[in-house]
């Protein structure tokens, strides 16, 4: 029978690899109510634990691996945790979500979170249950792929482990971290354990059962998050019949797919990788983060072989932006990616820049746009850090400083661009610019607002500056709690004042009166999930001030290591060449947008947070 | 019951029976017809019909021009092309093609070509582009299969843009079909199994589709016949003239009929299943046949119990109850399937035919998107195709 | 000489005018309907951008012409360029049958009413679409004498779509 524990463990088990001992950090209700959990949390456990200037591959990087609250509860779309260390791919701190079983282990253990300091002195095997961590031999593991290490590591169906492959053991700079087959994709994760000599880390869960605090208000809030789910069209609709690759058929029509390294916005081909055509083409089924009603994870039937349908971002930077549209060579890089334990995006985007730089001479590659001869192995090359993949192992960043060809080195502060291009959605265009860990489309997802929803005018600055920061701290509210950031779209336009609304006056009232149009914006489900769980009490605006509060950290860790505004950028191509396929050829007028930014948020014209403002969020 | 309107036409004047093609240089004479080029491949050559195809003009009056047999399983342009060139260069005034649906479709290309004086295909793609006839060509089939000696279409396959090029018109259908059972002699069992259930699709979908009419429906119920009675007889024993005269004549009739009466979603199916699965294409019929008829079933009964009769013959026809007769026409050809399957090798499901389960997206895809579809009683979405492609396999 | 008059024939003025209102309204309905279903989409982001699809009356019109341009489908009378898929109709009295609900595009097709000239799968794609907005224009009563298979709509996105179209859609375009 497992014990029960109400709302929060708040334990944290911290573990020295060094010394190989661990300790238990308890979580004060102070932290919970003003960090929430998972990013939030992780974020504030490092700031008070790392000395800033630490080596992202040193023994002095510190890595949280966090549940938030509501991971266990069984709350619609809960299967999803962080984890925070600082990034080797971009120097400054990352912060990545997965929805994979770790997770849930890790909580039904009985912890709150995973910290790991230092670096073990030969490859290692952490295992953890509900008593603490056992330091175990990993020399057996070492060299196995993502997929063997698991299984491999992994005694009984309880244990659930988080591994790094190949990639990540040779401090690849977008290395990833493997949970089931899901991924702590972004920010060169898997280089940081790799570097700590940690192949694997297993915990077996399973000893605790989770209760919210008020069970009654939680099943309510609980019921009405379904319904919302059940109810929007993206959600119950595109999401779950073709999963993120919905998106496809969608940025092609809007035109801003990647293609050919973020040259055009849309392909006459871009249909035949589209959700719809993988659904028709290999009898797809779900598989998903458990526990999720969204249901976006599909698997495939592939020439026989039953593979995970890619990610949208993989079709497209693995695909569309190298001009290959043929769904089984993209499953395959994705395939590839997935056993090596490398960041597809990171990677496409590294691939793309070569593809150019060969094209433009700039670079010796036998790669060409079209072509997915030499991709496999390349990739291959990368993750064992051989022959050419060695350099490109380091980013399209590196690569564009040693050898030219920086204005089509497609990143924002080293992390590679995802597939949204800000040429056709001018906020998103900011949200690039400023998101605290690089070119993350997921900081604020303004697009939908912009191009799927046209809500937005995408084509028009105004009014951006205030939803990229609404949205920024909604979203890091969400990834402290935390659910899954899909959920955002029913949570917010379900309620009966944005679903009847018609669209027309949606759109003028946030283009004209976006603060206005924020304050009207119903989230309270994600507060009162909170609340029901923990039994602290937290309204939508505390919720919101607790988002906000984790991103200023964030941002202020950052100028730390020496981040500012000069960071904010986007790369050449967005600022100065127009789309090939846009006749108008926009580009993206950042300075408008980023000034009025700053100063919504209360950073002073270099992007350095205020004094007053870090004061007034309880940070210094 | 009528349709409110349709259409009918053929043209092609048909000659059967013992020594036909000696009479081939006659009817030149009245096409007026002096240097015809031929048009073949290697399979006929090497069967040795085309000693006999030549031999048949002696003590005639007639010069064989250059004869091509370089053309290849699908007729491509690049190939028309060629043959454009050397017809132009030798003076032909007319075509002869001797073969299966390759050369047969090739010809027809080439005689779009030569008669318009252009050497871009792409120009005269589609319905009924051609405005005036085309020279005088004459088809010798060597299978008993396709029907291409009598239907107004061509399909020829575009090498640089890797599609396949379809041409609709009423001037493609030759002058003359000559049915000689000497040249479909040497058709070794399996082909003639498989085109021999190529005919038969040909007829039961002209008969049972939506464009049917009383004429195509009078072809398509004489070729059953035809078939039923004889496509054993002609697998089992290759060199038995009359079976092999009497398919020769039920696949041209087959192919009038559905030139007139157009095919459904059996083909479509099949179609889309030999572009994908290379599965070839007399097979992909006989696979999906029963099938498709099931999957039309509601719509196509009465028809379908018409067509017992001549399939199976008056006294199972008088026997079986008029409301299970349809049934009964399936569950015959169901047998009629097995029987060529222990007779000739040829496979009834997708397994045998060397189709593979991840296959089928891309083929329902393919057939949702073939014209034939249209003409299909009932509609098929990629849904619909996924489930007969896995109740065929 | 001059025994014989050469005669020209006059027009079907009804039935030339009652095709031109049909094709205005269906090629708004193309504009409007495309937007709001998700199935059409779908099949338009099959087709090529800057894809001309044409509707024709032969000999004289009238004509209608879809567009595709920045993914979106444009309706227009007139186009100097050749279209990619043509649909030509014989004549005024084939057009009138398959424009007006008497007659449907399967039936049409199988008795020559029109041809097709152009990449035939484009053309099915073309035809699904067609449905899908019929279903949406049209009640079922009239829907199942022009198709094979009714799409299935949900009862509320059919009548508030229908709904939109007949009152905003038709005259702003939007």
């Amino acid at each position: 029978m497992a014990e029960e524990i109400k709302g929060t463990s708040n334990k944290v088990l911290e573990v020295d690899l060094s010394s190989q001992t661990f300790d238990v950090y308890n979580i004060t209700k102070e932290e919970r109510a003003n960090y929430i959990g998972a990013k939030g949390l992780g974020l504030k456990l490092i700031y008070d634990r790392i000395k800033p200037g630490s080596d992202p591959l040193g023994e002095d990087n510190i890595m949280a691996v966090m549940p938030g609250v509501l991971m266990g509860t069984n709350a619609v779309c809960s299967g999803r945790f962080h984890a925070v260390a600082k990034s080797p791919l971009t120097g400054i701190f990352n912060t990545s979500s997965c929805g994979g079983p770790f997770g849930m282990q890790l909580k039904t253990a009985g912890w709150d979170g995973l910290i790991l300091k230092g670096r073990a002195s030969k490859h290692t095997v952490l295992r953890i249950d509900k008593n603490g961590a056992v330091f175990e031999n990993g020399e057996g593991f070492w060299g196995l792929d993502t997929e063997k290490t698991q299984e491999a590591v992994c005694r009984d169906k309880k244990e659930s482990a988080l591994v790094i492959g190949p990639a990540g053991e040779n401090g690849v700079r977008y290395a990833n971290i493997a949970s089931g087959h899901r991924f702590l994709g972004r920010g060169g994760l898997g280089a940081v354990m790799g570097s700590k000599n940690l192949k694997a880390v297993t915990v077996k869960g399973g000893e605790y059962k989770i209760v919210p605090v008020n069970k009654k208000k939680f099943n309510k809030y609980k019921k009405r998050g379904q319904k919302y789910i059940n109810q929007n069209e993206m959600s119950s609709y595109f999401m779950r019949e073709y999963g993120t690759n919905a998106n496809v058929n969608l940025n092609n029509k809007a035109g801003i797919l990647p293609v050919n390294n973020f040259r055009t916005g849309r392909h006459d081909d871009a249909h035949k990788i589209s959700g719809q055509t993988i659904k028709k083409l290999h009898d797809i089924k779900y598989s998903t983060c458990k526990p999720c009603s969204i249901l976006c994870g599909h698997k495939g039937n592939y020439k026989g072989k039953t593979l995970s349908v890619p990610e949208f971002e993989t079709t497209a930077l693995m695909g569309s932006n190298l001009k290959i549209f043929d769904t089984e060579k993209i499953s395959d890089f994705n395939d590839i990616c997935s056993k090596l334990g490398m960041d597809t995006i990171s990677a496409g985007g590294t691939i793309a820049w070569i593809m150019e730089a060969g094209e433009k001479g700039l670079y010796e590659t036998d790669l060409k746009f079209g072509s997915s001869e030499g991709v496999t192995d390349l990739l291959y090359d990368i993750a064992y850090s051989r022959g050419k993949g060695a350099e490109a192992a380091l980013g399209s960043r590196e690569l564009s400083g040693r050898y030219g060809g920086k204005d089509f080195a497609m990143h924002v502060k080293g992390m590679e661009m995802a597939a949204y291009d800000p040429r056709g959605a001018y906020g998103h265009g900011l949200a690039y610019a400023v998101a605290n860990r690089g070119a993350c489309h997921l900081s604020a997802y303004v697009v939908a607002l912009e191009v799927y929803f046209g809500l937005l005018k995408a084509d028009s600055p105004r009014a951006k500056a205030d939803f990229v920061k609404f949205f920024e701290d909604l979203t890091c509210g969400i990834n402290a709690l935390q659910t899954c950031q899909f959920t955002m779209y029913s949570y917010t336009l379900e309620p009966p004042l944005s679903k009847y609304t018609p669209a027309f006056v949606l759109n003028f009232l946030m283009m004209n009166i976006p603060l206005l149009a924020i304050s009207l914006i119903d989230f309270s489900l994600y507060s009162k999930l909170f609340s029901s769980v923990t039994g602290i009490k937290m309204s939508m605006w505390k919720f919101r001030k607790a988002g906000e509060r984790i991103h200023m950290l964030e941002r202020y860790m950052n100028t730390r290591e020496g981040a500012s505004g000069k960071d904010d950028v986007l790369p050449e191509r967005f600022l100065k060449e127009g789309l090939e396929s846009d006749d108008e050829k926009k580009v993206v007028p950042l300075g408008k947008m980023l000034s009025q930014y700053y100063k919504k948020r209360g950073y002073d014209s270099e992007g350095i947070p205020l004094a007053s403002k870090l004061k007034n969020l309880g940070i210094v | 019951m009528l349709p409110s309107y349709y259409e009918f036409y053929n043209p092609v004047k048909i000659i059967s029976g013992s020594k036909a093609l000696e009479n081939v240089a006659y009817e030149l004479g009245l096409l007026n017809a002096k240097r015809p080029l031929v048009i073949t491949d290697k399979g006929v050559e090497k069967a040795g019909l085309m000693d006999v195809f030549m031999n048949s003009f002696k003590s005639s009056d007639v010069e064989i021009g250059p004869v091509f047999s370089d053309v290849p399983p699908d007729s491509s342009n690049a190939t028309v092309n060629k043959i454009a060139k050397i017809y132009n260069e030798y003076k032909c005034d007319s075509l002869i093609a001797v073969g299966g649906g390759s050369p047969i479709d090739t010809a027809k290309g080439v005689n779009i070509l030569v008669t318009e004086n252009s050497d871009d295909l792409a120009e005269f793609e589609g319905a009924d582009r051609l405005t005036h006839p085309l020279k005088p060509f004459v088809v010798i089939p060597t299978t008993a299969g396709t029907g291409s000696e009598t239907t107004l279409v061509a399909v020829i396959y575009n090498e640089e843009k890797k599609v396949k090029m379809e041409f609709i018109s009423g001037y493609l259908l030759p002058d003359l079909a000559v049915l000689d059972p000497r040249m479909t002699e040497t058709m070794p069992a399996k082909i003639t199994a498989a085109t021999g259930m190529d005919a038969l699709t040909h007829a039961v979908e002209a008969y049972t589709c939506l464009q049917k009419n009383p004429v195509s429906d009078a072809y398509a119920f004489s070729a059953i016949k035809l078939i039923r009675a004889n496509l054993l007889k002609a697998v089992k024993d290759g060199k038995d003239k009359a079976a092999r005269l009497s398919m020769a004549n039920a696949a041209t009739m087959s192919g009038i009929s559905f030139s007139n009466s157009m095919v459904g979603g059996v083909h479509a199916l099949g179609h889309s299943t030999g572009a994908v699965a290379k599965v070839p294409h007399g097979v992909a019929m006989s696979v999906f046949l029963p099938h498709g008829l099931e999957y039309n079933f509601e719509k196509i009964k009465d028809s379908l119990a018409e067509l017992l009769l001549p399939f199976s013959g008056p006294d199972v026809y008088s026997a079986t109850p008029a409301e299970k007769r349809a049934e009964k026409l399936i569950e015959d050809i169901r047998e009629f399937q097995k029987e060529l399957k222990d007779a000739a090798g040829l496979p009834y499901t997708l397994k045998d035919a060397g189709v593979t389960e991840d296959m089928f997206g891309k083929i329902a895809m393919g057939a949702v998107d073939d014209g034939a579809l249209m003409m299909n009683p009932e509609e098929m979405s990629h849904d619909d195709a996924m489930k007969i492609l896995k109740k065929a396999f | 000489m001059g025994e014989y008059k050469i005669i020209k024939p006059g027009r079907k003025r009804f039935k030339s005018i009652v095709c031109k209102v049909v094709l205005v309204i269906l090629g708004r309905a193309f504009q409007v309907i495309s937007e709001k279903d998700n199935e059409i989409a779908d099949e338009i982001a099959a087709w090529p951008e800057g894809f001309k699809l044409e509707l024709n009356v032969l000999p004289f019109g009238p004509r209608l012409i879809l567009h595709k341009k920045n993914g979106r489908v444009k309706a227009k009378g007139f186009d100097d360029k050749t279209p990619d898929l043509s649909v030509n109709f014989k004549n005024v009295d084939s057009a009138f049958l398959i424009l007006t609900p008497l007659m449907g595009v399967p039936r049409g097709f199988a008795e020559h009413r029109f041809t097709v000239i152009g990449d035939v799968a484009k053309a099915m794609s073309f035809v699904r679409c067609l449905n899908l907005i019929l279903a949406y224009l049209y009640p079922d009563f009239l829907c199942k004498n022009l198709m094979r298979r009714i799409p299935h709509i949900k009862f509320t996105k059919r009548m508030t779509t229908r709904l939109y179209f007949y009152t905003i859609g038709l005259i702003t375009g939007f």
